[in-house]
């Protein structure tokens, strides 16, 4: 399948491993999808981090590799294959018990593919095994009693219990109280550089003296100033205030991010991922939002705070009528919105300007979601890269538009129902 | 052979163009690109606009690699004879959203309205088959959401057509497991068909009437015939004067209120189910027998502004859905209309 490799001195990453994986056979084929691809989390979740590791292996790095590693790469790939077949035959055994289970929540991938490749290492193919089904079946019970753990329920119990209350008013004022006065920022070339790279070529070198020299801190000086945060989108109040401690939270209505107390904080995160088990016990879930919330940006992390301040520089303009670019990422970022409106077009869609949609919110709704991310990183002890940075700006601005047409699909149908 | 001029700009890499109307235009919206295929002036390989290179590591996937490195390099034009399933899958892709978007379903020109149920399941699996290239990470858990397993056609008359329709809902039920999403399967109550008295009766003694095209863009899919024209009428009704508006609906139209706009008096449209067809009935200002050069417009509320009318390729793009009934690369959904 593979033409033309004389021809060049490197290949694309994506060929090889797509004509590596499709030589493993139907035996992969619960990992892969109907054009024999592996599915994108089989190369988020397994491929890169289990078998390539591009962090070991830089030559297996980037989007292309050097025409004298192609032979390695296929080679890493053929010799998981065993492996690899085994995970997709446990994977469709936890689906199974899965299923028997009665179980909805979160994403079966996300889930379980590195857990069934640890089965396959553990026990290798199911099928000559007499108890696969049982084992399947208690793999699917431990990643659900793991996330048990740090449940909502108990995040509420200890959040109200009458014993603890005291104690954690003390604490969120004490934090608030003693919250540090910022620095006044000067203009910052370094978050310009940052942003007119970071979409091609990110500086790491750049990215890390950006959070060593606590730039996002200092960005951050001028949400306490009346209007600020909440021209950002970020609070329904002229300026931001210490959070409740909270007594519950619900899905839907949850208030702007500096508005949230304690309780939806945390709550929020819960529901929206699925990895509880890198997170800490609750009592220190608890503690830390309670200093978090008094920090710049409400974020514990200095590059999250450095990431905010990215965020709002790159997102200047959108939803506004007409807007000049500033930054690479900025022009990006607004060539994506504008991209939108032509989609919508295609897609023979409402137009948003016909109907309640609120387009110039939209860069409110950017920073939001951007800060919602940045916390569930920080909750789940994600670090990020200066690779990462990019894709976290941009995936911020798609969700959102997404979220956008979403709304206006269901504008048609619901025109439908009223009738 | 597909052949394309390369241009590049300061914020994108353009494959060919895109194709000049919305109507005509079939899409893909992958990572770092979109990919256009115009219904009227197919081919095999799409055009595209690459905005961000490094994410579009797979246009080897549609292109073939020699082809795509030609885009990515400096290369002026390129033709390429790529054949994969992926291309395939993008393609099907693509011809299902416009389906979804503009497919033309009309009496006047007997093209039977697609299964709506049918074309979500086909989009959706479809979609699965390019989850490693798609711009929306969640596409297939999206397009899974929209689906009601409940609204699958039963097809009993042609056994072919059936046996495709349960392989699908299989496969569709077996994705939705990977996936993590919960398929609904309702068994849907269609409103009963009944006519609604929204007048629309030509008037006592009409002095003036005219017709004019539907500007497809400014009401949604499925609720106008394709082919048709909105027609108006001035006159009088037991002594008033009032303006009159009739639009043919499309197959399988759903109830919702439409407004006929003429010079500046909107004129609230309704179905009529007996009549197949909205219509209303608006009384006309004093001055209105001046305004009679104007256009009447049909558009829905809280969907599209009224613009300026422009050109559509209604005609061509009728014929090429009558066309798509047939052909030997139909879509599922496509057969099961036909």
């Amino acid at each position: 399948m593979v033409h033309g490799l004389a021809a060049s001195a490197a290949v694309p990453r994506g060929m090889l491993v797509a004509d590596a994986w499709s030589q493993l056979g139907d035996a992969v084929a619960p990992l892969s999808n109907a054009s024999g691809r592996p599915l994108a989390r089989t190369v988020k979740l397994l491929l890169d981090p289990l078998v390539l590791r591009p962090a070991q292996n830089p030559r297996f790095s980037g989007g292309v590799v050097a025409i004298e590693h192609v032979d390695a790469l296929r080679q890493a790939i053929l010799d998981a294959g065993p492996a690899l077949a085994a995970t997709a035959a446990w994977f469709q055994l936890v689906k199974r018990a899965r299923r028997r289970a009665g179980i909805t929540e979160g994403h079966p991938q996300d889930l379980y593919f590195q857990r069934c490749f640890e089965l396959a290492h553990l026990h290798g193919d199911p099928a000559p095994l007499a108890d696969a089904a049982d084992i399947a079946a208690a793999a699917v019970g431990d990643v659900h009693a793991e996330r048990g753990e740090v449940s909502v329920d108990r995040l509420r119990r200890f959040l109200t219990d009458p014993a603890r209350t005291a104690e954690l008013s003390g604490l969120l004022h004490d934090a608030w109280s003693h919250r540090p006065e910022a620095p006044q920022p000067g203009p910052n070339p370094g978050l310009v550089a940052f942003l007119d790279d970071c979409a091609t070529a990110p500086d790491p070198r750049l990215w890390k003296a950006l959070a060593d020299t606590a730039v996002g801190t200092a960005e951050a000086a001028g949400l306490d100033s009346p209007g600020v945060a909440h021209d950002y989108g970020l609070t329904s109040r002229e300026r931001p205030a210490a959070p409740e401690l909270g007594e519950r939270a619900s899905k839907r209505g949850l208030p702007k991010p500096f508005d949230r107390s304690i309780m939806e904080r945390l709550f929020a995160a819960f529901t929206t991922w699925f990895q509880r088990e890198s997170m800490n016990d609750i009592p220190s879930l608890v503690t830390g939002e309670i200093k978090r919330s008094a920090a710049p940006w409400q974020l514990a992390e200095e590059p999250s705070r450095v990431a905010m301040a990215l965020g709002r520089d790159a997102s200047a303009g959108l939803g506004a009528e007409a807007a000049e670019s500033g930054t690479d990422a900025n022009a990006r970022l607004l060539n994506r919105w504008r991209r939108e409106s032509y989609v919508h077009r295609v897609l023979r869609l409402p137009d948003a300007t016909a109907i309640s949609v609120e387009v110039r919110g939209t860069r409110g709704a950017y920073l939001r979601r951007l800060w919602v991310r940045l916390h569930g990183r920080e909750l789940r002890g994600e670090a990020t890269g200066a690779d990462e940075v990019w894709d976290l700006l941009d995936g911020a601005l798609r969700s959102v538009v997404m979220d956008q047409r979403d709304r206006l699909k269901r504008s048609l149908e619901r025109e439908e129902d009223r009738t | 052979m597909t052949g394309f001029a390369v241009e590049r700009t300061a914020t994108a890499i353009r494959v060919g163009a895109r194709p000049p109307r919305p109507e005509r235009t079939a899409l893909v919206e992958a990572r770092g690109a979109l990919l256009f295929w115009d219904v009227l002036d197919r081919h095999a390989h799409p055009a595209a606009e690459i905005f961000d290179a490094r994410a579009a590591d797979w246009l080897w996937e549609v292109y073939g690699p020699d082809t795509a490195a030609a885009i990515l390099g400096d290369a002026e034009s390129v033709a390429t004879e790529w054949e994969s399933p992926v291309l395939d899958a993008a393609r099907d892709l693509a011809h299902l959203h416009w389906a979804g978007a503009w497919w033309p379903g009309s009496h006047a020109a007997a093209v039977p309205a697609l299964p709506g149920g049918l074309l979500r399941a086909e989009t959706a699996w479809r979609t699965a088959a390019l989850d490693h290239l798609l711009d929306d990470e969640d596409a297939v858990e999206r397009a899974l959401a929209g689906l009601d397993l409940g609204d699958l056609p039963v097809l009993g008359t042609d056994p072919a057509l059936a046996e495709s329709v349960a392989t699908l809902q299989e496969r569709l039920t077996d994705l939705a497991e990977t996936f993590g999403v919960e398929l609904h399967a309702n068994v849907r109550t269609r409103p009963e068909d009944w006519a609604l008295a929204a007048g629309g009766e030509a008037p006592d003694l009409a002095v003036a009437s005219g017709s004019d095209p539907i500007d497809w863009a400014l009401v949604p899919h499925g609720l106008l015939d394709a082919a048709g024209e909105a027609t108006w009428q001035f006159g009088q009704r037991s002594g008033a004067w009032v303006i009159t508006v009739t639009a043919p609906a499309a197959p399988g139209a759903e109830p919702v209120p439409l407004i006929g706009l003429f010079d500046t008096v909107e004129i609230p449209l309704h179905l009529d189910r007996g009549a197949g067809a909205f219509t209303g009935e608006a009384p006309a200002p004093p001055d209105f027998a001046m305004r009679l050069r104007g256009q009447v417009r049909v558009y829905a509320p809280r969907f599209a502004v009224p613009g300026d009318s422009p050109d559509e390729d209604r005609e061509a793009i009728i014929a090429f859905a009558r066309d798509r009934l047939s052909a030997p690369d139909a879509t599922l959904t496509e057969r099961a209309a036909a």
